[in-house]
């Protein structure tokens, strides 16, 4: 139903249901705000979207009027622009803002590079938004040169004790967005306003530390804020990004879409694409990313290990070693370990570099170990996985083993949403999780009960369930209750977290899964950790172990995997990764190689759709991405079929190769056994990248996942 | 509907055998917080005591407010066979005089009494006037205030007797079509501050889309000295509930709902125990009465906060949130309480209702004037002789309240704030302002809820501002810029004139501050609290000009500002000050002319406040005097 309403005397044709503010927006009409953020429902409460409405009195916010048949508005009248004015006025009065009105503002900015860091923020030349403020925005819009009112200042201490990003709240305009944003979005509620009058604020419940009041560190709040009130910490002096790349976060298989931020051929930090339809993220796609592909340990060079030390060479040296001792190798004496966060490229290469260059079929990846007997129960699972918006039309959602406290917060976020429209959530988590408190039940089994328990559940959803049953214990019933529960759901889904994945009853565990899928026309979600399993299953990489123990091997390759801790006789370690390895080599090749940040290519997200990453900057040194040195070797051999220019020719390949039908499949005669714990090295609590957890490089990850 | 009658049946034979054919004495006590906070318990006390003493049986009733707080703590006696007589400021002692004198000497003790409820005759037999012929008393209607002060609160018999309920039985009956024309034709305005006219918000209710609806009814009175709707809960609860019963009825809510602010607890008691008699004559609950309608009351109590007397932050609380108050539109007849249509009025119009509709809204316009209707209780506190809750006709010149009912202040008027702490100041050239909601307005201050705060020439305009904008400041919800920054800068600016600071461009930051505020801010307490600065600085600008361009506060209020000085005219040299002074600053012997030493003086006001003859004023400081050696040294 439209209306028409004249602004600024323009004739529009407007939809009922609209506030000004939105019709003004449509129509490229730009009034002032700041409180304001689309997205959010609006707020009302810095004042500064203020009109003139016809035969109404004083000046109501346009964020909060709807539009009426007939409404004169007027958006920039003398009137509203003076009360705008004075109205910025006051918030500076309670802002440090020294800077706008200092005599030698136009040439501080050359003097000032270190004494910015003062600790104390008195204008904008000490505040690390400097740049990036919307009310520098507003003050320049506005013309302000003075602030006219008696300053106060809150002499509040900077919260510093959190991880990820410093609060100061002496710079806190009270717009609202942080409290907005935290408990309409992410269903939260970590911030709110507390005291009221002159001293209100914005603070946790109880002042507590961001830590104790449950935040899942997702920096939405960061993202929000107008000023340098809330800063990250890894970037708070860098100032205002060169550029922008969209890219997708490769340190889970969710398959977030990303913002890199790049300044001086680096990455800075990341944000949600907004654009590309991920409006959040989680910790670690984040606040984990800067770190992780910037530490000074980073790899640049190749090097030479003997047992007489360490010498850093050239690619050609490296090369040609490499070359030298794969030929040298015998065929049944060359094993490749690849780990599944590699991209489609570097995986498919590995595949064809096992094939036609090696010629040996001791191809395995880490991702073997981890998920032991039930990784052939996922790969099956693998062809029913949906997108994470199915959660959206769902009416009943089993969660497996999912804590979406920090890693995956996103998905908790959906699955708030989806309880919110109406879906009934059920969780099954022996331990306390994010979804303890908002799950309409929580199936508790003991922990490694959790097989009986679901096999309790599946009885009660099978054809014929519900009959009497006098010895049923408690939890039998509650189970039948659930289980009756998603026979009469229409749109029920079943989500798998990562750590029912990697469950050592796993292979029992999805098998019941499979069925309950059937039995309750479910769909299905699966969320393992690393980011490319899909890719890993797609190009033929994981297999089923078979049988025997690891056979003396001359070259082990190992390709974004860490060493293993302890090797029978050890052989010729050839390391491609991006950080040094974790024990020294008694001989070896250790290669450089690029970061997700650093190399163009494709993996396979969670659903099994295919996601892109960009190269949004210089991998370090003369670091090459992990599929580039594989062809160098292959070249050096002489092999044919491995000169690609760039990534997209590897991908035009394998695309056109259909590997379920195709005969590509690398047997493993057991190079490893599943259980033997050669693998466990890699701890991945708090998630890994490359056979590194996260926490290694990320200090903030630490203190969520202490030791 | 037969039940019901029955119990109005035994409430009037229980009010004629009791009170009116009494055969017993009776006794009457006001109880309500102000007659408690004079001492109204101990009088309490000693009235048993004696009664057991002499041996002779009465009837005590406890009863609320009667109006005269001055007078608590308030006894009456009424013998059998002749009219009820009033004895005020009763101590213990004075209580047991009279006491006896009545009851065993067969004496009136009309020295010592102060009026009576009788007729002529009795005023000229006895020389006792009728207790409302007192000037405090004759120019005020009691519609609102009709019972109180006769009826014991805490017994719904007695209300039953002084047909209660009869309003709402005739809205049953004639149905909310008749209530909503009633209200119409009486032209009730919201009693609560803003004047809307009632019955176009309880028609808004009616209209609204929804199977639940709720009233609310506004208890939260935060005004600092108003006291009207407490007075009126503690002592007449049911004019209340019968009210907000009939509401319910006429908009078609379930659910009435008290929001009383928990700083009352004797009022909460009371109604509580009030609801629980509502019960108990069928008229809560299911199916009341036979008809269609079912309505339950519950009570919630507020948790400290003035905005939450603002109607949206109010609801805002109902629900468990952060009392902040909402945009509007919505307003809360079509979204309030859950998102449910919600009527929300004040105390005093729910208490004004029964009235109306017993007697229809033709009644109704005997008072007042046309636009203003009906009558206000008021709260009149401050300097003036005659301090209480009073209630008159809208349209009742500021000055016959201040001066006849108020009985005038001893030293020279300066000003009367009224609307409570975001109303503004109206001074003496403005007394003969009728009070009505527009020409409060109009002279830039407010009707508010009713408070009237009297002023003379010892209370300073500018720490008069200073204290009602620390109040706005420490209760405004912080959620707006125009209000939580304004507030903060008008103290600011306050502050530093009171200090003696002042600069002539303070002023205009003040009034630039106060119009932002007035412009722009979101609701009700922004839009209003730059007040008492805005109205002081139109009509008292000499007092801020004097304290920022000459240093001085002529009330002798703002330290360092002035210095004491002992009138020669009015010092009686009785030798209070001298005690009561604790620098040993006064000197004198006794009936002759005390001396003061402003080198010792600590500008503590302690002598100011025991001198019954106003002879400690405040002049202006030497010229020479350096003001922060002066300040350093009052610290």
């Amino acid at each position: 139903m439209s209306l028409q309403i004249s602004i600024d005397g323009h004739s529009l044709s407007v939809e009922k249901g609209k506030t000004i503010l939105q019709v003004a927006r449509q129509n490229g009409i730009d009034i002032p705000t700041l409180c304001d953020l689309p997205g959010l429902a609006s707020h009302g409460s810095c004042r500064m979207c203020i009109v003139e409405i016809q035969g109404r009195p004083n000046t109501p916010t346009a964020c909060t009027t709807l539009v009426e048949e007939g409404m004169v508005v007027q958006t920039d009248s003398p009137n509203v622009q003076a009360l705008r004015t004075e109205l910025l006025k006051l918030l500076l009065s309670e802002h440090p803002s020294g800077c706008l009105i200092c005599s030698e503002k136009s040439h501080c900015d050359d003097c000032m590079v270190t004494l910015r860091k003062t600790g104390v923020i008195t204008g904008c030349r000490s505040c690390p938004q400097d740049g990036q403020c919307q009310l520098q925005v507003l003050a320049d819009r506005f013309g302000l040169t003075e602030v006219g009112y008696p300053g106060r200042y809150r002499m509040l201490p900077v919260e510093k004790n959190d991880p990820f990003f410093d609060r100061d709240y002496n710079l806190c305009v009270l717009c609202g967005r942080c409290v907005r944003v935290c408990e309409e979005n992410h269903f939260l509620s970590t911030l709110t306003m507390v005291s009221r009058g002159t001293d209100v604020i914005v603070g946790t419940a109880f002042g507590q530390t961001h830590l104790e009041a449950g935040c899942s560190f997702c920096g939405a709040c960061v993202e929000v804020c107008p000023t340098g009130t809330l800063s990250e910490k890894t970037r708070k002096w860098d100032g205002k990004p060169e550029r922008e790349v969209a890219t997708t976060c490769a340190l889970c298989s969710a398959g977030c879409q990303i913002k890199l931020l790049v300044k001086n051929d680096m990455v800075i930090g990341s944000l949600p694409d907004h654009a590309g339809e991920s409006d959040m993220l989680c910790v670690k796609g984040r606040f984990g990313i800067t770190e992780l592909v910037n530490h000074p340990t980073r790899l640049e060079q190749p090097v030479v290990v003997n047992k007489d030390g360490s010498l850093p060479v050239s690619w050609e040296h490296a090369i040609e070693t490499a070359a030298e001792k794969i030929s040298s190798c015998a065929p049944g004496k060359y094993g490749m370990l690849i780990s599944a966060d590699c991209s489609n490229e570097t995986l498919y290469i590995a595949q064809k570099f096992m094939r036609e260059v090696a010629r040996s079929s001791h191809l395995q990846t880490s991702s073997t170990a981890l998920y032991g007997v039930g990784l052939q129960a996922i790969q099956r699972l693998y062809g029913l996985a949906q997108p994470l918006s199915v959660l959206r039309e769902a009416d009943a959602i089993l969660c497996l083993g999912f804590d979406g406290k920090y890693a995956q917060s996103v998905v908790d976020v959906e699955l708030h949403r989806a309880k919110r429209s109406g879906a009934k959530l059920i969780t099954l988590n022996a331990a306390e999780h994010s979804l303890s408190k908002a799950a309409d039940e929580w199936l508790r089994p003991d922990p490694g009960e959790e097989a009986d328990l679901l096999e309790m559940l599946l009885e009660s959803t099978r054809s014929g369930a519900g009959k009497q049953q006098e010895h049923l214990s408690p939890a039998a019933v509650h189970a039948g209750q659930i289980g009756r529960l998603l026979l009469e759901s229409k749109r029920a889904v079943i989500l798998l977290g990562p750590s029912f994945l990697t469950h050592p009853d796993n292979l029992f565990l999805l098998k019941a899964v499979e069925r309950l899928v059937a039995q309750i026309a479910a769909q299905l979600i699966i969320l393992p950790e690393p980011v490319n399993l899909a890719g890993a299953f797609r190009t033929g990489i994981v297999t089923p172990a078979t049988t025997a123990g690891i056979h003396d091997l001359e070259v082990l390759h190992l390709v974004g995997e860490t060493v293993p801790p302890h090797l029978p006789a050890e052989p010729f370690i050839l390391y491609q990764n991006i950080y040094p390895p974790t024990r020294d080599l008694s001989s070896g090749l250790v290669l450089p190689a690029a970061a997700f940040t650093e190399e163009d290519g494709t993996f396979l997200d969670h659903s099994g759709k295919m996601r892109s990453i960009q190269r949004a900057v210089t991998a370090p040194g003369s670091a090459l991405p992990s599929w580039e040195i594989l062809c160098r070797i292959a070249q050096k051999l002489g092999v044919a079929g491995f000169d690609y220019e760039n990534a997209a020719q590897i991908q035009a390949e394998f695309e056109k190769i259909d590997f379920t039908s195709a005969d590509l499949t690398v047997s493993v005669p057991g190079l490893l056994q599943p259980g033997l714990d050669v693998f466990r090295w890699v701890q991945r609590e708090d998630h890994a990248y490359m056979g590194f957890p996260l926490g290694t490089w990320v200090a903030g990850l630490r203190m969520l996942y202490p030791e | 509907m037969n039940k019901f009658d029955s119990y109005r049946e035994e409430a009037l034979q229980k009010w004629d055998s009791q009170i009116v054919h009494s055969e017993l004495p009776v006794i009457y006590l006001g109880t309500a917080s102000c007659g408690i906070a004079a001492g109204a318990l101990d009088v309490l006390e000693t009235i048993q005591q004696t009664l057991t003493e002499l041996g002779q049986p009465a009837r005590i009733i406890q009863v609320g407010c009667i109006g005269p707080c001055y007078l608590e703590p308030i006894m009456d006696i009424a013998m059998p066979g002749g009219p009820r007589v009033s004895y005020t400021n009763v101590t213990p002692q004075k209580a047991k005089k009279i006491l006896q004198a009545n009851l065993a000497e067969g004496d009136m003790a009309s020295k010592m009494a102060k009026g009576h409820f009788g007729d002529d005759s009795f005023s000229v037999r006895t020389g006792i006037p009728k207790f409302f012929d007192l000037p405090m008393l004759k120019p005020q209607v009691r519609v609102i205030l009709k019972n109180c002060g006769f009826i014991d609160p805490e017994d719904g018999d007695h209300y039953l007797a002084q047909d209660g309920y009869l309003g709402f039985l005739k809205v049953l009956e004639a149905g909310p079509g008749y209530a909503l024309e009633a209200l119409k034709e009486s032209g009730l305005r919201g009693r609560g501050g803003a004047g809307f006219p009632a019955f176009k918000k309880w028609e808004l209710a009616r209209n609204a889309q929804g199977e639940q609806k709720y009233v609310v009814c506004n208890a939260d009175e935060g005004d600092p000295g108003a006291f009207m709707n407490r007075a009126l809960i503690e002592s007449d609860p049911h004019a209340v509930l019968e009210g907000l019963l009939i509401a319910g009825y006429t908009v078609g809510a379930s659910q009435g709902i008290i929001y009383v602010r928990a700083e009352y607890p004797l009022a909460v008691k009371r109604l509580k125990k009030a609801i629980a008699q509502m019960r108990s004559y069928g008229l809560l609950g299911e199916n009341i009465l036979g008809s269609e309608f079912s309505f339950d009351i519950s009570i919630k109590e507020g948790a400290g906060a003035f905005v939450c007397g603002e109607e949206t932050a109010l609801i805002a609380s109902l629900e468990g949130k952060r009392g902040m108050p909402r945009p509007r539109p919505p307003f809360p007849s079509d979204s309030g309480y859950n998102g449910c249509p919600t009527l929300i009025n004040n105390t005093e119009t729910f208490g004004t209702v029964p009235a109306i509709m017993r007697n229809g809204g033709e009644w109704y316009q005997q008072f007042g004037t046309p636009g203003n209707y009906g009558t206000k209780t008021f709260s009149l506190v401050g300097k003036v002789r005659n301090t209480g809750l009073i209630e008159v006709p809208l349209g009742t010149p500021l000055r016959q309240v201040v001066e006849e009912i108020g009985g005038g202040t001893e030293l020279a008027f300066k000003a009367v704030q009224t609307g409570g702490p975001l109303g503004g100041c109206l001074g003496a050239s403005q007394l003969d302002t009728p009070i009505t909601y527009e020409s409060m307005r109009d002279q830039g201050s407010i009707m508010g809820s009713g408070g009237l705060i009297v002023m003379d020439e010892s209370t300073c305009i500018v720490d008069m501002a200073r204290y009602f904008i620390g109040f706005a400041l420490r209760e405004s919800c912080g959620n707006c810029t125009p209000c939580r920054i304004g507030t903060r800068v008008l103290i600011d600016r306050l502050e530093k004139i009171i200090r003696g600071e002042g600069e002539a461009h303070d002023l205009d930051v003040m009034r630039a501050a106060a119009d932002t505020m007035v412009k722009t801010s979101l609701c009700g307490l922004g839009q209003a609290a730059s007040n008492p600065v805005s109205s002081s600085l139109n009509f008292f600008l000499s007092e801020y000009e004097s304290h920022v361009h000459d240093s001085y506060c002529q009330a002798g209020v703002c330290k360092g500002l002035f210095q004491y000085v002992i009138s020669a005219e009015r010092c009686n040299g009785c030798g209070v000050c001298v005690k009561a002074c604790s620098s040993n600053a006064i000197q004198g012997k006794l009936k002759e002319l005390h001396t003061l030493d402003v080198n010792l003086c600590t500008q503590c006001h302690a002598c100011v406040e025991v001198c019954t003859k106003h002879a400690i004023i405040g002049v202006p400081l030497p010229a020479e005097t350096d003001h922060l050696v002066l300040s350093e040294a009052l610290q």
